[in-house]
């Protein structure tokens, strides 16, 4: 079982994003993958979450099949990300966000495979 | 990046920041052009509907936290009282505000402060630094009492949805991804206890119960391996057993010590120096800290104390509200209605369009004596204004010694100011339109004579020939 993760950063808008793919994904789909926030911690203070990054991780089984239904879950996250990009026109928060999906280029190419 | 809508643990003042976007039309005219009472006024009926449902819960129950758990009110009087002192030392070390700064005293930390717990087979020992492997221990990650708290609240949140889904675990997973909730210490208690499941029903009693001493974090540890080691293998219990069964552990384990040294009022900072690698996990109930106080002028928590006595009261006749923080899915959605009305912090809404900044004060039952005072202040006009004085008194400290702040933490943004890149002003709550009329500065130094005298005239007590008759 291979655990993958990519780090993505849409700046103030990260939250936003987060909360998008994660009520676009059905049930079965976010069963299948990892959203983990990253938040600022500002000590002594209890704060609505802020999030300053996203993680987005799957696991990837040596089985073909069971493979198969991850990757269709992370594609399935990055349709959602293109799709909030074209509602939201946020193309400066795309270029930081490919810069840091290239630590691990299988899994950002995998989200990335609509968007160009 | 900002912080959009916070709780300060030390006054549990909940800074709110409205959208001009999401403020309807009436209410965004009084904030651009209407006067301070005529805002508060207005704030004091919507203040709720202003803000997102869920923030606005999240933000309660930390409140309720706080008038509930015992350590929680003990660390924020204390931490209140830390600020006080550290503004007074901070005053006489440096003559000009702008040169403020120091160390975050220990009291200030306390909450924030993350220890690695070691375990051996009779005992926890909590480190400030990570020790490396020790022989005869086992290392655990390092965790924070604030992480129990906002996990705490986050699992209260999931359970008041009372979700229909047959698994727990996947209804929570499910609920954190969407809601982005905190789940980092039921997962930690996962590893501990070996069972997601059981970790999500017995995390809340044993969390709040953790807080009903004086080191949450040790007697976290403690009472999980504990709870394993008595009831192994029948771990699962019925919802309303995991509480019963951890009072009975705690109550083994955890000494009570009337009248201790703790609750003793400190006069210097330096014994407001702690860490919670010095704080046993000795037992403190709410009665014990609700009436503390301070000072000459016996001052109680200034925004706790008299709600605090007001939950304890009602509690008592109530199950409902005894059981909330434990077992919040018991609790009818008619109760918590109610309570999110009764006991609501107090609320900072700040409103910045690109025409008008505004900080607004929005005050609740308990609070009338601060509104009588804020309704009568207006900029240039000096006065005992408590909550004025004590939130920028607040405000100043937090900037000089960088706990509870953040760079973005401030509730002007007169950009042109001389004081805006300083930030002392960070809570500084009359902001007028133009910045040459702002009355900090002036504020500042009346808080400072102000204290000046009040320490002449302790001397001259202290000096005077009847005191030592």
């Amino acid at each position: 079982m291979e655990h993958r993760i990519v780090r993505i950063d849409a700046g103030e808008h990260t939250e936003e994003l987060a909360k998008f793919i994660a009520q676009g994904l059905s049930d079965d789909e976010l069963d299948l993958i990892d959203l983990e926030r990253e938040r600022n911690e500002v000590p002594g203070v209890a704060q609505e979450p802020i999030t300053i990054a996203l993680i987005i991780g799957a696991k990837f089984a040596a089985d073909a099949g069971a493979a198969a239904v991850a990757t269709a879950a992370v594609v399935a996250a990055g349709k959602l990300i293109e799709k909030w990009m074209d509602q939201t026109y946020h193309t400066r928060q795309l270029k930081q966000a490919i810069k840091i999906w290239e630590t691990d280029r299988e899994l950002g190419k995998l989200l990335l495979k609509d968007i160009g | 990046m900002a912080v959009r809508s916070y709780v300060d643990l030390a006054f549990f003042i909940c800074v709110m920041h409205a959208d001009p976007a999401d403020v309807p039309a009436s209410l965004r005219t009084t904030f651009e052009t209407g006067s301070d009472c005529s805002l508060q006024r207005q704030l004091a009926d919507r203040a709720r509907s202003l803000l997102n449902k869920d923030t606005y819960l999240h933000e309660c129950i930390h409140l309720w936290q706080g008038l509930n758990l015992p350590f929680v009110y003990w660390s924020s009087f204390r931490a209140f009282q830390g600020v006080l002192k550290t503004f007074r030392a901070l005053d006489h070390t440096f003559p000009d505000l702008h040169d403020w700064q120091g160390r975050t005293p220990g009291i200030l930390r306390l909450l924030s402060e993350k220890l690695h717990p070691y375990v051996s087979t009779h005992c926890v020992e909590l480190h400030m630094r990570d020790k490396g492997q020790i022989a005869g221990y086992q290392q655990l990650p390092p965790f924070s009492p604030l992480a129990l708290l906002e996990t705490a609240v986050s699992v209260t949140q999931w359970k008041l949805l009372r979700s229909t889904t047959p698994s727990p675990t996947v209804s929570f997973s499910r609920w954190s991804k969407r809601e982005g909730g905190y789940r980092v210490m039921i997962d930690y208690l996962t590893r501990l206890v070996g069972d997601e499941e059981l970790a999500l029903d017995m995390y809340l009693p044993l969390c709040n119960a953790a807080f009903c001493t004086l080191n949450p974090v040790s007697a976290f540890v403690t009472g999980a391996y504990q709870y394993v080691a008595k009831h192994k293998p029948d771990l699962r219990a019925a919802t309303n057993t995991y509480r019963n069964r951890i009072k009975r552990i705690f109550d083994e384990t955890t000494e009570h010590l009337p009248n201790s040294e703790r609750f003793r009022a400190p006069r210097q900072l330096s014994e407001l120096e702690v860490s919670l690698v010095d704080l046993p996990p000795l037992k403190l109930t709410m009665r014990e800290v609700v009436d503390i106080t301070f000072g000459e002028s016996r001052w109680p928590h200034p925004t706790l104390h008299t709600l605090a006595k007001r939950w304890i009261g009602e509690a008592t006749t109530q199950p409902e509200m005894r059981n909330l923080l434990d077992d919040p899915a018991q609790t009818s959605d008619a109760t918590i209605e109610r309570l999110l009305d009764a006991y609501q912090p107090m609320i900072l809404v700040r409103y910045a369009s690109p025409t008008r900044t505004r900080a607004v004060p929005v005050l609740r039952e308990g609070d009338y004596d601060y509104v009588e005072r804020v309704e009568r202040v207006a900029p240039g006009v000096h006065g005992p204004t408590a909550l004025r004085d004590l939130y920028t008194m607040f405000g100043a400290v937090r900037r000089a010694v960088g706990i509870y702040y953040d760079e973005s933490t401030r509730l002007c943004s007169h950009k042109a100011c001389p004081e805006y890149s300083f930030n002392y002003c960070n809570t500084w709550m009359f902001i007028p339109e133009r910045h040459q009329d702002c009355s900090f500065r002036d504020n500042i130094a009346y808080i400072r004579t102000s204290i000046r005298q009040l320490e002449e005239t302790e001397r001259g007590a202290q000096d005077s020939p009847h005191r030592c008759r």
